[in-house]
């Protein structure tokens, strides 16, 4: 008897959203009378996402040849889609007895994201998405020295010019973000980057450019490491 | 579920990221170091393309080094050598038949040198640009600059040496 009783609270207790939801659906549905004060949830939260590439910050402690801090911003328009505007710097050091030289830059980017599935409700801000990106550096790299090796007449050496540069990019993007604790999101992306204008990089090209990658490849695949924080505002309650 | 699904999939990838970032510079898969190539020819009957020849057993290398770069015993009719990278033309001596020391030539290259990134990964290299070519004629003809940009190209045969 006592089983019995402790059964049906459990599955009394696994009914429960059930029921809840089936009330929601009567209460805030289209089906009450007109004559009364309908409170309709209509969706204009506004939310606006800081996140810091945490994967980077942990890579520059574990090399010393590059560093890159970056920084993403999304805002959400309407209907799963983001805009997002992301910034940064970084510089990269390539000491070897052949080849040394050290080049920094800042990076900004623009793009929007779309995400995948359509939320579950007013307050569910997890997404998986893709997206796209256009990227600009604007790089400075310092005089680099160089020595050949020739193993008959000898070493020869010489120094090439620092210069300025900027390097343009399209990415194509995707990944996701869960809001593990209130307002607090995790998530990653992987990236596929395509050089625009790589050709004007044949001299000598930037060792590392922060936000793109290698800079002597036209293409790169990238991975980043997102912990965020949501900025909300406008959730209300319209009265009609 | 999800939720611990996402925590997982960044958990593994943070690691394989860290991972890949204390890789150290990529090993230089490449050559660094260009070699210009000759090929043997006789004179043909009619224009100057010439006919592929051999020549004996083949001694060749640097004039002002004790460096050789073939010793041979067969016969062949092509050469592969070494520029310099420090001076703006180079000597080569060629010994059509060891055994003829009579027939010993020097034929000297005249060239540019062209700075030439490869990657970061294996440096600069130079690049050369043939200019002219002088020969003693004790068994060489004559010479004739067939492509003059001396590069990572495998295929091209740089200067054809008549016999």
């Amino acid at each position: 008897m006592i089983y019995m009783l402790k059964s049906f609270i459990k599955i009394s207790f696994l009914l429960l959203p059930v029921s809840v939801l089936a009330q929601e659906d009567t209460t805030v549905g289209n089906r009450l009378p007109a004559h009364f004060n309908r409170v309709e949830k209509t969706d204009t939260a506004k939310q606006l996402r800081i996140n810091i590439d945490a994967a980077k910050i942990l890579s520059n402690q574990l090399q010393d040849e590059r560093t890159t801090y970056a920084l993403e911003v999304d805002y959400f328009l309407k209907k799963g889609l983001y805009v997002v505007a992301e910034g940064g710097w970084g510089n990269a050091d390539l000491l070897y007895p052949d080849l040394s030289y050290k080049s920094s830059n800042v990076f900004f980017k623009g793009g929007v994201n779309k995400t995948l599935l359509s939320r579950d409700a007013v307050d569910d801000w997890d997404m998986a998405f893709v997206g796209l990106r256009y990227g600009v550096g604007l790089i400075q790299r310092g005089d680099a020295q160089y020595t050949i090796t020739d193993s008959v007449w000898g070493t020869t050496s010489g120094n090439i010019p620092g210069t300025n540069m900027t390097a343009h990019w399209l990415e194509i993007t995707g990944g996701v973000r869960v809001e593990t604790f209130k307002q607090i999101f995790v998530g990653w992306n992987v990236r596929g980057k395509f050089l625009i204008n790589g050709n004007s990089f044949e001299e000598l090209p930037p060792y590392n450019i922060a936000g793109y990658g290698k800079g002597e490849r036209k293409s790169v695949f990238d991975f980043n490491v997102y912990i965020g924080y949501a900025i909300r505002w406008h959730k209300r309650e319209v009265k009609k | 579920m999800i939720r611990k699904y996402v925590l997982f999939v960044v958990l593994l990838s943070s690691l394989i990221v860290l991972y890949s970032c204390t890789q150290e510079r990529s090993p230089c898969l490449e050559p660094s170091q260009y070699f210009l190539k000759l090929r043997v020819c006789k004179p043909a009957d009619t224009g100057s393309a010439g006919v592929d020849s051999t020549l004996p057993a083949t001694m060749a290398g640097f004039v002002d080094t004790p460096y050789v770069f073939y010793t041979d015993t067969v016969e062949r009719n092509e050469f592969i050598g070494p520029l310099s990278g420090i001076a703006d033309s180079v000597r080569w001596f060629i010994m059509a038949d060891s055994a003829n020391t009579g027939g010993i030539d020097t034929i000297t290259f005249f060239y540019n040198r062209k700075l030439n990134f490869l990657s970061t990964a294996c440096g600069y290299t130079y690049v050369y640009e043939l200019q002219r070519i002088e020969t003693t004629n004790n068994s060489i003809d004559s010479t004739q600059i067939q492509v003059a940009e001396v590069t990572s190209s495998a295929d091209d045969i740089h200067v054809k040496v008549f016999y």
